[in-house]
């Protein structure tokens, strides 16, 4: 045989062996499906997108707590990356093949909720069978969480579909050695004033040493972070005298009704103080961080190349777990009424206290095994499993009662304040389409003139309009999905427009909607005919 | 080939050096990610940060990111093994028995079968991977390797059938008739006159539906949900998404993931070669 | 050749037909049944369960209408043209390997070619991905060693670009602008192992009587290539040509792993067949992705039939 054939022969040997290797390791998994005492194991699922240090393992001491407690149960969590989270589930769920358990977020949709998960229904109401040995024994399930499980709440199906598990607030982190050598202490700033000051001195070091340190990290994802809620200090006024309802806020509907009501324009003050204090900050973060990834700027926080990073509770045990430096911690340095340039249109602090829990899982409805998937999500939403989640992974708890773990300290809500003003990404995907194509420019100090702030105006007025159309429409697609027994069976009651009324309007069905659901549409349809009048 | 015949071509005086610098110059740039895969993969965050692109010292090699790499990527190059190696196998055989059908005679309607099997390959996939999604979801076969098997099998046909037909075609009638007066089957033929001619092809075919079946990663995507199953391009994908990336261990894991592969190669480097260049793939 | 066979014979052999059954059997349920199926949901409103509503051509009508995915075209048509130039380097490097005069040389060649193979495509993506990084990537460090970069810096400032700044990382995939060209610089320098040794192949036809003679009529090597090379590599580019448009036009894979699922920022990186994989598995679209896909693949029918056409090659 010639040298060739038996190196070829020798290939494919080795191919042979290991693929026979390979197949005995799938078959062997497959056989492992009965306990030691002979019942079926039942494995339950749970995915989430939460590679952050610390979750991942705080899922898996969660599921090992539960295992030890029902041994014929395996508890597996998969972690999926982000940037695929929506894509991929999207194809479990139509493919009926999801896991029991997925955490609801990334782009899920109401429609998606209502024709693929279970809502939780009259679960909430009892108190949770695994908070029996606790304080919580008898309160029941909404009330054990810190918003009332609001962050399981979907306000268009009008239904609860996830259990919550964290909180997560968004604050200024602090590289403390650097801080300890710019400044000669650790006084981390606390009001906007302060924080400018401290940019200054940054600068100044800088240029001073030679060594390239930037104020703050920013990037696509940290930028926004802060310069939208700097934003919102600015429009916090404002907002409040839209506020019709006494809650604090105002919904987008309202606000673009304002719009056209001529209450308030791109060019109006509050605006344009907005955007130049953006602008301000912006300017302490590298330049061009606005193409930068998320990783990007955590990278030059932890090479100590920039004293100050924005992010949430959520990088808390990344970061430290990989900074070499202390980490300190502190509030989003917010503009007083006392400031000079931007006080005027400002309230006051802004309060945490409306926000919702976060990492809320939800049950959906290809589980196999529905009443143990169950069981085990009122397990993860029970005192003793937020113990143990905040201890591993060093984020905040959802839990009423439980303490929080010293890393996360820093964290808690701030409940005290007045509400924050409303930011123009939030009034709908069109328009946040524009402003993401536009902003860069809106902060580069060079180009935000009056003439493209005129033209802008003008893009904003399309894209409200589109956007309000589409949020009419998706409400009425809910409307039909979950309100069509309820809307029914109230018209049956008598609760309908009288037919005495040839053509009743957008008003007299919004004076006479049967449902809350219905009583929204005519309100936003009323938001529409108002735009229509004002053009 | 008589040992006379050249290969090359050119004139006999001329200046051969200039020709082999850009050679050489091209090779090493294309070779580059591979040189640098593996220089990273023996280094850490902070030793690859300070010095970037020449190897480190063989007593500073952090050979961690060898075990972690091996913990992460084991099972899904097993995975993909067991995929690509049942997937080449049955294609080729599939492959091998179609392709007897249209060179050995042309039978009644077999222009029609042709012409059928010529059009799929104008076809783009693209616009099959949701109906198909379906398709796998009404046999059950979502989540499963099977699924990636079959897909692979299906996929690979079209091209292999062409390149063996032509193949087969061109094996002297008279090998068969000889073999047929010894009164064997088609199936005996088929065995015993095809398959020993056309071992290269079949190598070359062989390790190209290897290949695509080892970087598919679109459908395993798709299909597949739970971790035990995932095959390496899934894997890698996965691997990509984490925030914080030890970029050492993510080059020791790409290096793993090719480890089949490179065994196989160096093996098998001669036939590929061959197989490739002996004109057996004909335009 | 291939004998023919009919009536008796054919009944005799009809064992034959059973060699067919696997092989068709397998294309028609996975390959045809999927196409058609295609076909069939793109006139409904489908979101990938039982339930489908019947939409009639209002999915072809919103495709019509679909600013996203004409100007996907565009980039799609960067994305061939630059394709195009990218299959030269092949060329010339089989061209100056088949020159070579030792055999030795030649062989050891395309083993070194065939080297960058063993490394999977996907494991080539992510290092040039890697390579893409602002912070640790080659491309950076590489252009700031050559100091390409303050070059750049300094066009910048003359075309006013705003995109290169000193100081500041280069942002291949974050950068709206750098997008396509990240995406054609892609893969640089360019060789495909498989398309050169088929080149390779096809040059082995010539025999060395033809580069005699062109020494003596005293030749230069550029017109060697021209008059004796390239025309006995037509079929061979031609060939690689329709499958490079074809594949280029479907290809969504690269796009889809550097730049997720939206074309990355500002929806740059957008092709064809990245938002067809986005409606159908992002918005959970598919009867209108299924639509999507049914014009796109008539359009590589129209092309293919095109370049068939007209591209020919005269023996």
């Amino acid at each position: 045989m010639t040298r060739e054939r038996v190196l070829n022969l020798i290939g494919f040997s080795l191919l042979i062996v290991c693929f026979a290797l390979s197949v005995a390791r799938i078959v062997s998994a497959k056989w492992f499906t009965k306990t030691s005492s002979g019942e079926n194991i039942i494995t339950i699922r749970l995915a989430h997108w939460q590679l952050e240090a610390g979750v991942r393992e705080a899922f898996e001491a969660i599921g090992r707590e539960y295992e030890a407690k029902h041994p014929n149960v395996r508890v597996r969590s998969i972690p999926i990356p982000e940037r695929i989270y929506l894509n991929w589930l999207r194809t479990q769920v139509v493919g009926g093949t999801a896991p029991d358990i997925v955490e609801i977020g990334q782009g899920i949709t109401s429609d998606m909720l209502a024709r693929y998960f279970v809502p939780l229904g009259d679960v909430i109401n009892k108190p949770n069978p695994h908070n029996v040995s606790t304080s919580l024994a008898d309160t029941p399930l909404r009330e054990t969480f810190f918003d009332g499980m609001q962050g399981g709440f979907n306000s268009d199906l009008l239904e609860y579909f996830g259990v919550p598990v964290s909180i997560v607030t968004v604050r200024i982190f602090y590289n403390l050695d650097l801080l300890k050598k710019i400044t000669g202490n650790e006084s981390i700033p606390a009001t906007y004033e302060e924080f400018v000051a401290l940019c200054e001195k940054v600068k100044d070091y800088s240029l001073r040493t030679g060594m390239p340190i930037v104020p703050i990290a920013g990037s696509k994802y940290n930028g926004p972070m802060l310069m939208d809620r700097l934003f919102s200090s600015q429009t916090q006024r404002l907002t409040a005298d839209f506020n019709t309802t006494g809650e604090g806020g105002a919904g987008s509907g309202r606000i673009i009704e304002r719009y056209f009501a001529g209450k308030w324009q791109t060019t109006s003050p509050e605006i344009e103080s907005g955007f130049a204090l953006a602008r301000e900050v912006g300017g302490y973060m590298q330049p061009g961080f606005m193409q930068l990834q998320r990783d990007d700027a955590t990278f030059m926080f932890l090479q100590a190349r920039s004293l100050m990073i924005c992010t949430g509770s959520w990088d808390v045990t990344s970061i430290a777990q990989q900074a070499a430096f202390p980490l300190g911690i502190g509030p989003i340095p917010l503009p007083t009424k006392d400031h000079p340039r931007y006080g005027r249109y400002v309230k006051g602090f802004v309060s945490e206290a409306g926000s919702n829990a976060s990492l809320p899982f939800g049950l959906t409805k290809s589980s196999k095994h529905p009443e143990i998937a169950l069981d085990f999500l009122l397990f993860l939403g029970s005192k003793a499993m937020a113990k143990v989640f905040t201890d591993v992974s060093g984020w905040l708890p959802a839990i009423v009662g439980v303490e929080s773990s010293p890393r996360s300290k820093g964290f808690a809500l701030e409940t005290a304040g007045f509400s924050g003003g409303f930011v123009l990404g939030n009034l709908g995907p069109d328009t946040r389409r524009v402003l993401d194509t536009n902003f860069y420019r809106l902060i580069d100090p060079s180009s935000s003139s009056k003439e493209f702030l005129e033209m802008l105006n003008l893009e904003f007025a399309k894209t409200f309009v589109s956007d309000q159309k589409r949020a009419t429409r998706s409400r009425w697609e809910n409307i039909i999905r979950s309100d069509s027994l309820l809307g029914a069976s109230s018209w049956l009651a008598g609760g309908h427009i009288s037919e005495s009324t040839d053509s009743p309007t957008d008003e007299d069905r919004f004076l006479h909607a049967s449902t809350i659901n219905d009583r929204a549409y005519y309100s936003d349809r009323l938001v529409l005919d108002q735009i229509k009048k004002a053009q | 080939m008589s040992t006379n015949e050249k290969l090359s071509g050119g004139g006999r005086t001329g200046r051969d050096w200039t020709k082999h610098i850009i050679i050489l110059a091209i090779l090493a740039l294309e070779l580059l990610p591979f040189y640098m895969m593996m220089q990273i993969s023996v280094k850490d965050n902070a030793g690859f940060l300070q010095n970037t692109w020449l190897p480190s010292a063989p007593s500073t090699w952090v050979w961690q990111n060898y075990v972690f790499a091996f913990q992460i990527i084991f099972p899904y190059v097993a995975n993909t093994v067991v995929v690509a190696v049942t997937a080449t196998a049955v294609g080729l055989l599939f492959a091998l028995l179609g392709s007897y059908f249209f060179a050995r005679y042309q039978m009644p309607y077999s222009g029609f079968f042709w012409y059928a099997f010529l059009l799929l390959m104008l076809m783009p996939g693209v616009a099959n991977i949701v109906p198909l999604f379906a398709l796998l979801k009404s046999l059950s076969l979502l989540n499963t390797l099977w699924a990636l098997i079959i897909l692979g099998i299906a996929g690979s046909q079209v091209f292999a059938i062409y390149v063996l037909r032509n193949f087969i075609e061109d094996i002297p009638k008279d090998l068969f008739e000889a073999a047929e007066i010894d009164g064997a089957t088609h199936f005996q033929q088929l065995i015993n006159v095809v398959i020993p001619l056309s071992g290269p092809i079949i190598g070359t075919l062989a390790i190209l539906m290897f290949l695509g079946s080892w970087n598919d990663f679109l459908m395993p995507l798709i299909v597949l949900r739970d971790p035990e199953l995932f095959t390496i391009g899934v894997g890698l994908i996965y691997l990509d998404g984490e925030y914080v990336k030890q970029w050492g261990q993510i080059m020791a894991a790409f290096f793993v993931a090719s480890l089949p592969l490179i065994i196989i190669f160096l093996f098998c480097m001669k036939l590929f070669v061959r197989g490739l260049s002996s004109g057996a793939v004909k335009g | 050749m291939v004998t023919k066979v009919y009536g008796r014979k054919a009944l005799l052999e009809w064992k034959l037909y059973l060699f067919l059954i696997p092989s068709l059997l397998m294309v028609g349920v996975f390959s045809y049944f999927p196409t058609v199926s295609a076909v069939y949901h793109s006139f409904f409103r489908w979101s990938g369960g039982d339930a489908k509503e019947f939409v009639g051509f209002d999915n072809f009508r919103d495709v019509l209408g679909d600013q996203v995915f004409w100007s996907s075209f565009v980039v799609i048509a960067i994305l061939v043209v630059a394709n195009l130039f990218k299959m030269i380097p092949s060329i010339l490097i089989a061209v100056l390997i088949h020159r070579l005069k030792s055999d030795r040389w030649q062989y050891w060649y395309r083993v070194l070619l065939v080297v960058p193979m063993i490394v999977p495509g996907l494991v080539t993506l992510f290092i040039w991905k890697f390579f893409f990084d602002p912070n640790f990537g080659l491309l950076n460090a590489a252009l700031d060693t050559l100091g390409i970069k303050t070059l750049l810096v300094h066009l910048d400032q003359l075309c006013g670009w705003n995109v290169f700044h000193a100081g500041m990382p280069i942002s291949w995939l974050g950068e709206p602008s750098l997008i396509v060209p990240a995406l054609i610089l892609w893969g640089f320098p360019w060789i495909g192992a498989v398309g050169v040794l088929i080149f390779l192949a096809g040059l082995q036809s010539i025999g060395s009587e033809i580069y005699e003679a062109a020494e003596l009529d005293g030749v230069t090597a550029f017109q060697k290539f021209l008059h004796i090379e390239f025309p006995l590599l037509m079929t061979q580019i031609r060939l690689n040509l329709v499958l490079m448009v074809i594949g280029t036009l479907q290809g969504f894979g690269l796009m889809l792993l550097l730049l997720g699922d939206n074309g990355g920022p500002g929806g740059r990186g957008m092709v064809p067949g990245l938002w067809m994989f986005n409606r159908a598995f992002t918005a959970g679209e598919f009867g209108y992705a299924c639509a999507l896909g049914l014009v796109l693949f008539v359009f590589i029918l129209a092309l293919t039939l095109i370049n068939n056409k007209f591209v020919r090659v005269d023996k």
